[in-house]
């Protein structure tokens, strides 16, 4: 919230926004750069939580699946579930990648090459 | 003058929105047209212990193109600020006077130095902040693209702000600022960022719509031959105070650089800097 322009916040009030408005025009969307960049960052600390949890202490699941496979030396499927996770992990962040661009094609660095 | 004014603004600016016997008789016009007036009785203000300004009387009157010049720090911004509600005064009162001669509650909107758009919102929407909340969206979108066109930049309505060259997108502001056509506009050195030809430019344009909508306008810059290029009446403000009030009734539209006009703003530099 602190990154949003005061100036443009000046506007708003200047051209009668006020409470909810102001949020909804202004301080919101101008947050929502860095919202992204902390949901995506949070959302890799989440994915190697998860991981470590799982493995260390879950009796279900890929981890526990990925721990017992090496337990009983099959390489299959300790390989399988490294690819499951390295495939949730790409998908979670391609899921945040595409909403970003989605909502941030305002801004010049999503900006795709002009037409014109 | 404004009948010979009137029917240019109307297809220009209207387009099908106004029915021809709207322009016979105006309805909301008749305050619109004419603007507010303005009048400051000893108008203080001090950030902390710091007077910007001290004691300014001043008497605007509707539709008057009013410049205010001085060396930076003299107060102008502030009294602009002042006007448009974004500071109070400390000491003193603004009262805005409509045609009965009584305050009144004005529609004023200002024109920053930047021109402050939203860059997440495209050029219509950005356009549309200056009709506030509310009102049809046919209605809103008919008299957004009148105000683009007032502009000249109705093929940018679906461009992104952060595709735009500078005068495009502080006359998008201005833009911005006429959509609700307000009594009152305050310019705070609108063009002081622009090139110099896109000064000469925007000068001719905001020159152009004061003169369509009557409006009261009050110009603050630093620029000694634009104020009296586009003035009704030029004011110097020094240390907080009026130090010189000179009405400026060369005939529009003003040549640059014409013998007289720049022996004035030769007479108002001396006076800045006396």
């Amino acid at each position: 919230m602190r990154n949003v322009d005061p100036q443009l916040i000046e506007m708003g009030r200047v051209y009668g926004m006020s409470g909810w408005t102001l949020f909804r025009k202004v301080i919101f969307p101008g947050a929502l750069p860095s919202i992204f960049v902390g949901l995506r960052f949070s959302l890799g600390i989440m994915w190697l939580t998860l991981i470590v949890a799982e493995s260390m202490a879950a009796s279900s699941g890929i981890g526990h699946m990925a721990n017992q496979a090496r337990e009983f030396m099959m390489t299959d499927v300790v390989v399988l579930a490294l690819l499951i996770y390295a495939l949730l992990g790409k998908l979670a962040d391609w899921i945040a990648k595409t909403l970003e661009s989605l909502t941030l094609q305002w801004h010049p660095a999503f900006q795709k090459p002009s037409k014109a | 003058m404004s009948e010979i004014i009137n029917p240019v603004r109307k297809t220009n600016a209207w387009g099908k929105e106004i029915e021809p016997e709207f322009s016979v008789r105006p309805v909301r016009e008749s305050n619109r047209l004419g603007g507010v007036g303005i009048r400051l009785s000893g108008v203080e203000k001090s950030f902390g212990n710091v007077p910007v300004l001290r004691g300014i009387d001043l008497e605007v009157p509707a539709g008057q193109f009013l410049a205010i010049v001085g060396k930076s720090g003299c107060g102008k911004s502030t009294l602009l600020r002042l006007l448009v509600g974004l500071d109070e005064a400390t000491g003193g009162r603004v009262d805005f006077i409509g045609d009965n001669g009584r305050s009144v509650a004005a529609n004023s909107r200002i024109v920053f130095q930047e021109p402050r758009l939203l860059p997440w919102a495209k050029v219509g929407a950005n356009v549309a902040v200056g009709l506030g909340e509310g009102g049809a969206k046919g209605d809103r979108a008919g008299r957004v693209r009148a105000a683009l066109s007032e502009v000249q930049l109705t093929e940018k309505v679906n461009e992104w702000p952060a595709r735009l060259s500078g005068g495009q997108r502080q006359r998008v502001a201005l833009a911005r600022a006429l959509v609700s056509r307000p009594d009152f506009l305050a310019l705070d050195e609108p063009l002081g960022a622009l090139d110099a030809l896109t000064r000469i430019t925007m000068q001719g344009l905001v020159e152009r719509v004061w003169r369509e909508q009557k409006f009261t306008a009050l110009f603050v810059t630093h620029d000694v031959g634009e104020a009296v290029a586009l003035a009704d009446r030029v004011i110097v403000l020094d240390e907080g105070r009026i130090a010189l009030d000179v009405a400026v009734d060369h005939e529009r539209p003003r040549k640059r650089g014409a013998a007289d006009l720049a022996a004035l703003e030769g007479d108002l530099l001396k006076a800045i800097f006396a």
